[in-house]
């Protein structure tokens, strides 16, 4: 399992999100110095390495941040809102556990949380976002 | 061998190797406690050390749909009610490791857990034999499609009243008709210039363990692992491993 083309795989699959009305959400792998909402990329993560014996399983727990204008933000809310779902075409869970192999870069994962629904500041821009807590297991590279 | 930290322990049973799915593997072993204690004691318990027993236990991430995986090993090894080989290695599997050995009846079998959870298996044998401490005579890791021989293993000479205990995992087979004739050879000299078969492993033409034991006396103290590879195009991985108790 390899945490780069996990990450890349992951921010594609919540990417497809369809919302209401339809905006692209735009996917990174890196956290960007600067953003074009709505727009998905993890903030954080840690891998557990050893799960198993022999280099078996490792274990990644990965924090991916979602960020929605604010330039209205009642707006931006009510955008928000439709990806916290836990089902449905704008939901975020829904979009990355259609496939939970990733396409064969993981052996499973699991959107565990949603959490900090808050106001986030890139640069010196303002934003609505929330993060979704992702666990991922796979064999050890 | 010093202190270490657990890594690369490996757990072999029948023809799979659960070392990739398994997050504990543990040996409890034991001698019987039998108390002889009299009047000419001198005023302390004595005694005596009875029966072995030893438990073996494997625990890890549960995966199904082929027999190399823990579900398909551990359910057949369970509702077959026979012993089955197990190897257990402190620090891998390459030749000459340190092995713990026996014939075991799988016992109990747990598997599935909360929602949300890393799907676990535990499951858990006793032993049928007594269990040498032995070494790896063959790694897991390396095919085999011709006959030959392993590396000697100077294992030590057998006792009368002890036996050289042989285990055999084989983990993978293909090839057309394929077949592996395994054998337990012994010498006195490093170089087997006149090696002598001890045991004879049934031909295995498909994935599946064995464990079969030599009765002492032997002499000789250097021993291998030697096989005969039959068939069209035909691969065999294997693990073997050797002791005396």
């Amino acid at each position: 399992m390899d945490y780069v083309e996990v990450m890349q795989r992951l921010t594609a699959a919540a990417a497809t999100v369809v919302s209401t009305p339809a905006q692209t959400m735009t996917p990174h792998d890196w956290v960007p110095a600067s953003v074009e909402c709505p727009c998905i990329y993890p903030s954080d993560a840690r891998i557990d390495f050893d799960q198993t014996y022999g280099r078996g399983n490792d274990l990644i727990v990965a924090t991916l941040q979602l960020l929605c204008s604010r330039a209205d933000d009642r707006e931006g809310q009510r955008m928000l809102n439709g990806y916290l779902r836990g089902s449905g075409a704008a939901s975020v869970k829904a979009a990355i556990e259609a496939d939970k192999t990733l396409a064969g870069a993981c052996d499973s994962l699991h959107v565990a949380a949603m959490t900090g629904i808050r106001a986030y500041e890139i640069g010196k821009v303002w934003y609505v976002g929330a993060e979704w807590t992702v666990r991922i297991i796979g064999t050890g590279s | 061998m010093g202190k270490l930290i657990l890594l690369d322990a490996r757990l072999f049973v029948a023809g799979a190797d659960l070392s990739g799915a398994s997050n504990k593997i543990e040996v409890e072993a034991s001698v019987e406690d039998k108390e002889t204690t009299n009047y000419r004691s001198g005023g302390a318990v004595e005694r005596l050390g009875g029966l072995f027993e030893a438990e073996l236990t494997g625990a890890g991430q549960w995966e199904a749909g082929d027999p190399s995986l823990v579900d398909d090993n551990q359910w057949a090894t369970l509702m077959s009610r026979a012993v089955a080989p197990w190897t257990l290695c402190p620090t891998d599997a390459t030749v000459g490791a340190l092995a713990y050995l026996t014939a075991a009846l799988e016992s109990e079998y747990k598997l599935l857990d909360e929602v949300g959870e890393v799907a676990p298996w535990e499951g858990s044998a006793k032993s049928s034999w007594p269990m040498p401490r032995g070494q790896i005579a063959h790694p897991p890791g390396t095919a085999r499609t011709t006959s030959g021989s392993g590396t000697a293993l100077q294992v030590g000479t057998v006792p009368a009243g002890k036996h050289m205990y042989a285990a055999l995992h084989v983990l993978s087979a293909s090839g057309t008709t394929p077949s592996l004739t395994a054998r337990v050879e012994s010498d006195d000299a490093v170089g087997f210039p006149s090696a002598t078969t001890r045991a004879t492993f049934t031909a295995a033409t498909a994935r599946g363990g064995q464990i079969l034991r030599v009765a002492g006396p032997v002499t000789d103290d250097w021993w291998r692992f030697a096989w005969t590879i039959s068939g069209t195009t035909p691969s065999f991985l294997f693990a073997a491993a050797l002791g005396i108790a």
